[in-house]
């Protein structure tokens, strides 16, 4: 039986998921693409934030001792780092006349960005689980997460292996049906749109933990600061005016993610 | 004086922990404030002295805890007092008998020195009022002082109200403070002694590492 924290998490998911199947529904594939100039100029100023945020996770990590919080803080700073190469290139490969090029990296990009999602998800919860004063498991969350990573393997299996092919081979039409989406083949169809954006069902026992974690403060700063980078970067590959705002105020919200893994103390001055 | 397996941290101590004294180690999760609790309990199982260790975690859990600091525990091990697979069963939400079973460690022991590891503190604060709390240590800490016990429990910050956090650490007769601090762009681990019994304050900050070869501790400067 789930408790009321178990059901108000999935709750909570709903709206957002609802609105997210709308948006991908109606408004297909409108990603903006840019420029060479604006993509070198973007990639100038949105590479260090990102970065920036990247390293203090990592830095954050190297300072800690216990093994799943390390992880925690390696899955933040992966997390950052792959959005910016994901979304990145999306953004500036979209129209590129190299489709080989394009297609592949931005498959490979997204993926990247996947699985680090999961990554991230999975180690939050073995962290919560342990800071957990009762050590509930979560939604089944030991068992679930393998029966997860199982099928992801799977899932990306299908879809990475055929494109690095294709790539090796310059399976043009091949690679130009990833850029779309949209294949002959049903199976392809079905993981490609729907099956690979498994890792995103982790949000449902992180929502949970949220609801359950009252007690512990950094936590809840920490998944707060990550739930608003997320929905600005959701809500980048919809717009095409200011998405470049939007984008750089995901790195923003993604570096305040990571500044808040721990709490940070101030050096007395009385020390010295 | 009890040894606590860190040379570094003894000196810094002169020499350990005071006899029939309660430290409190606080700091973030993943600090490694649990190393502090392993190498004290390792010392005190080489020395022959009794050892208790009271976790809300499986004995499995903290096991591997403790193989990943490079301790070794297969020979000699405390009386677990654990979540799952101890001697005894540890349930945060049974304050009483959480009391009863430590004190009755301590009575059939008497003859002889006992360590205690505290590793839920920060799950009782969680599942019960502050001043229950505090009541309840305040009873247990000076019942343990009857004995010829040591007691060093762990605190998690970041969990808990900065006033209760204070209140908690006016209890123990030491406070070891394990935290994370911004300099420039580095984030470092530093340690500081905030109080023990015997010992002048100091207000010296000092760097950590723990490593399986054990904990380096070098005085901090900026």
């Amino acid at each position: 039986m789930l408790d009321r924290s178990e059901i108000l998490g999935i709750l909570f998911l709903v709206p957002p998921a609802v609105v997210a199947i709308m948006v991908r529904s109606f408004f297909p594939g409108l990603v903006a693409a840019l420029d060479a100039q604006t993509a070198l100029l973007f990639a100038v100023i949105s590479l260090p934030m990102y970065a920036y945020a990247a390293y203090w996770a990592l830095d954050t990590r190297r300072a800690l001792a216990v093994r799943v919080y390390r992880g925690q803080a390696l899955g933040t700073g992966l997390l950052a780092f792959t959005a910016w190469f994901s979304y990145y290139t999306i953004f500036v490969l979209s129209e590129s006349p190299n489709e080989q090029l394009s297609n592949g990296v931005t498959a490979l990009a997204f993926t990247l960005f996947l699985l680090s999602l999961f990554y991230f998800a999975d180690i939050t919860m073995k962290a919560s689980r342990r800071s957990d004063p009762l050590l509930r498991d979560t939604l089944h969350w030991s068992r679930l997460r393998i029966l997860l990573w199982a099928a992801m393997a799977v899932s990306f299996g299908i879809i990475l292996v055929p494109t690095a092919y294709a790539t090796i081979t310059n399976n043009v039409p091949f690679l130009n049906d990833i850029g779309t989406g949209d294949f002959g083949n049903s199976l392809f169809n079905f993981d490609f749109n729907y099956l690979i954006e498994l890792p995103f069902v982790a949000a449902v026992p992180l929502a949970v933990v949220w609801f359950r974690a009252k007690w512990d403060r950094t936590l809840r700063r920490h998944f707060l600061w990550l739930l608003i980078a997320l929905a600005a970067l959701f809500v980048t590959t919809f717009i095409t005016v200011g998405f470049i705002l939007v984008f750089l105020s995901a790195g923003y919200f993604l570096y305040r993610a990571c500044r808040s893994l721990a709490p940070m103390s101030k050096i007395a001055v009385d020390a010295h | 004086m009890a040894s606590s397996g860190i040379p570094a941290l003894d000196k810094l101590l002169a020499d350990g922990y005071p006899d029939k004294s309660a430290v409190l180690v606080v700091g973030p999760p993943g600090i490694g404030k649990e190393a502090l609790g392993y190498w004290f309990t390792q010392t005190g199982l080489v020395q022959g002295d009794f050892c208790l260790y009271v976790t809300r975690l499986s004995v499995r859990d903290v096991l591997q805890d403790v193989k990943g600091f490079g301790i070794d525990m297969d020979h000699k091990v405390p009386l677990w007092f654990a979540g799952d697979g101890g001697q005894l069963k540890c349930d945060v939400n049974d304050l009483s008998g959480l009391s009863f079973n430590i004190k009755d460690v301590l009575k059939k022991n008497s003859n002889r020195r006992v360590r205690v590891v505290i590793d839920v503190l920060s799950s009782l604060l969680m599942l019960n009022q502050p001043e229950t709390i505090y009541k309840f240590l305040d009873q247990l800490l000076s019942d343990a002082k009857q004995y010829d016990a040591v007691i060093l429990a762990t605190l998690e910050e970041g969990m808990h109200k900065p006033e209760v956090l204070t209140a908690m650490q006016q209890l123990f007769d030491g406070v070891v403070e394990m935290r994370l601090y911004e300099e420039g762009l580095r984030v470092l681990p530093l340690l500081r002694v905030r109080k023990m019994r015997g010992l002048p304050p100091q207000p010296g900050y000092y760097n950590f590492t723990l490593s399986k070869s054990g904990m380096e501790i070098n005085s901090y400067a900026r």
